[in-house]
């Protein structure tokens, strides 16, 4: 298996366990099979970005499948992450460090722990402390490719930790393998 | 009597006895109107809204039986789109938020144990209504897994659209969701057998705080968080029925689980085939005017679920030229029907038929349609799905003739002008 194909059913791999007995799952059949870059409505300059890097995931890792999932809102947006509806988003890093500590205007979701897998000055590419490191290499292996054009970078912020498969890509260190749980899931398939 | 006189007493009583010309009119002049009205954008900034189930939510409102009822209702998914609105804003829809519902409102001197009869009156619909593919949701959803919106423009007549050129959907309003709260007893008892089927793999919603209202009862510090019922699916109060035929003139018959009932409304639809199959009709934000009426002690003819009645309304349902298809519980050798996946049956797979399966003959109907309508009528396939999801009942033909039930869709053509 080459790296692009690596990414077939990454969105499932990821959802699958978590919602295996999910009362999600009607929706969680999309969001199982298509690697979504969640935005919202009322950021334009993230929803921007998400586009680029859609854009960019599916050039590189097409079985992501990746596209963009625009939220009504930065609370729905909030609500999506906290409770395993989506699995990524692009948040301005004000917005995205105040959900981080569970900050005003993100009080009632509380502290939610968030890793960064790239971002740029303005936005953070984030997602859970779940996500498995397999797929956050892959992902911040493929988004660096553009790092001059986009401005991505991972390393460098205090404010929320990077994602430990982004920080082995950025170390140099190899693929890390797909989990077990991965594996039986590919498996099943 | 002089035989003219006679004939003008006569003509003079049956006027008394008949026109309406002499009925007593003072109840209208003199009526009152409860009015629950909209605040905020949407329903986490409104005290007169809720998105959950619990008979320790606290009414907003009391109005007496009888007595005009008003209610400012949002969209099924408490959404902010609107007529420029893309396919990936149906992706990020958030299940916490559904259906976002006005009230409930406290119906004086109903217990529980009575009928709430309640009579719609009016819809007076928003100018802008949505029809949305949610993908992995729907009646065909392992069929059309991207994501679709048709956005609509409304009167009070007709409904069009640019994602559906020539075509126009005459307005049949009703409450998407309508019902009573529920009392102790029955949370308990649906909060059980909804999580023994999600034990079991079906598909059960099972209490979430996050985005919950009211947030004192239902939020992540509420009284009840962890009892607060999820409005998706409809119960034996009523809630999501999605019953097309509840128009404006029906009386639908709710059970009062607790004094007072509860009474709720909310998630409009302009307009819907029955199936609702696309899984959302012409979804609404609308302002809905009901009465209601005390019917004593009858809530135990009640077991199953509501009950609503009427008169004519029936008939304004029905097309003025159709074209319909059959469908009858078969299938592909090797197909396991999504909605069977969760029985992990072994058996059902190699069958070429299935017996007395209304469910896989609706499924056999539509997809014919489907296909009808897009060889026919120059739809894309999911321009069909949207257009049966609005326009086009499905209906049971037989339940008896063994092993091929029957099931009918049913397009109205009148509405396809092209």
């Amino acid at each position: 298996m080459n790296r692009r194909q690596a990414f077939a059913l990454l969105a499932g791999l990821v959802v699958g366990p978590a919602f295996a007995h999910s009362p999600y799952r009607q929706w969680a059949v999309f969001r199982q099979r298509f690697l979504l870059v969640t935005t919202t409505r009322d950021d334009k300059g993230a929803d921007d970005l998400g586009e680029e890097i859609a854009r960019i995931v599916l050039a590189q890792l097409p079985d992501s499948r990746a596209q963009v999932s625009r939220a009504r809102d930065w609370s729905v947006l909030a609500s999506l992450l906290t409770t395993k509806q989506t699995e990524l988003a692009v948040m301005a890093k004000e917005r995205s460090a105040a959900l981080y500590k569970g900050e005003t205007p993100y009080q009632d979701f509380g502290p939610s722990p968030l890793r960064v897998i790239v971002q740029t000055d303005r936005y953070r590419l984030v997602c859970r402390d779940d996500f498995p490191v397999h797929h956050a290499y892959l992902l911040c292996e493929a988004l660096m490719e553009e790092k001059e054009v986009q401005g991505f970078s991972v390393l460098g912020d205090s404010v929320i930790p990077a994602h430990p498969g982004a920080m082995a890509y950025m170390r140099g260190d190899k693929l890390p393998p797909a989990s077990e749980n991965e594996k039986e899931i590919r498996r099943a398939q | 009597m002089r035989p003219q006189f006679r004939v003008l007493a006569a003509g003079l009583a049956a006027a008394l006895l008949s026109a309406p010309l002499w009925a007593d009119t003072t109840d209208v002049k003199t009526q009152s109107i409860v009015r629950v009205a909209k605040k905020g954008a949407h329903c986490v900034n409104d005290p007169n809204c809720i998105n959950r189930y619990h008979p320790a939510i606290p009414a907003v409102a009391r109005a007496k039986p009888g007595q005009l009822i008003i209610f400012e209702t949002r969209d099924a998914l408490d959404s902010n789109l609107n007529a420029t609105s893309e396919p990936k804003d149906v992706t990020a829809i958030d299940l916490n938020l559904v259906h976002p519902i006005t009230g409930p409102v406290h119906i004086e001197g109903a217990k529980r144990g009575d009928v709430l009869a309640v009579t719609l009156i009016d819809v007076d619909p928003d100018e802008y209504g949505y029809t949305t593919v949610v993908p992995g949701f729907g009646f065909l959803r392992d069929l059309f897994p991207k994501p679709y919106i048709a956005n609509w423009k409304l009167n009070r007549m007709e409904a069009v659209s640019d994602q559906l050129p020539g075509v126009a959907i005459p307005m049949n309003g009703f409450m998407g969701t309508v019902g009573t709260m529920p009392g102790y007893p029955e949370v308990d008892a649906w909060l059980k057998r909804e999580n023994d089927l999600g034990a079991a793999g079906g598909i059960a919603l099972p209490p979430q705080p996050t985005g919950a209202r009211p947030d004192a009862v239902c939020g992540p510090n509420g009284s009840h968080k962890d009892k607060c019922l999820r409005t998706i699916p409809p119960r034996e109060n009523g809630g999501n029925m999605d019953i097309k035929q509840m128009v404006v003139g029906t009386t639908l018959l709710l059970p009062c689980y607790v004094d007072g009932c509860g009474f709720f409304v909310g998630d409009v639809h302009y307009a819907q085939g029955d199936g609702e199959v696309a899984g959302t009709a012409i979804e609404i934000g609308a302002v809905v005017t009901v009465r209601t009426e005390i019917r004593k002690g009858m809530a135990s003819l009640m077991k199953s679920g509501p009950h609503f009645e009427g008169g004519s309304q029936l008939k304004k349902l029905e097309p003025d030229r159709f074209h319909a298809t059959v469908g009858y519980p078969t299938k592909a050798e090797g197909e396991i029907p999504p909605y069977t996946t969760y029985l992990d049956s072994k058996k059902i797979a190699p069958l070429g038929n299935l017996s007395e399966d209304l469910t896989l003959a609706a499924r056999r109907s539509l997809i014919e349609m489907i296909d009808w309508l897009v060889a026919t009528k120059g739809f894309s396939r999911e321009q069909a799905y949207v257009f049966t999801s609005v326009a086009c009942d499905m209906r049971i033909g037989n339940v008896v003739d063994v092993p091929n039930y029957a099931v009918s869709t049913i397009c109205p053509l009148e509405t396809i002008k092209r």
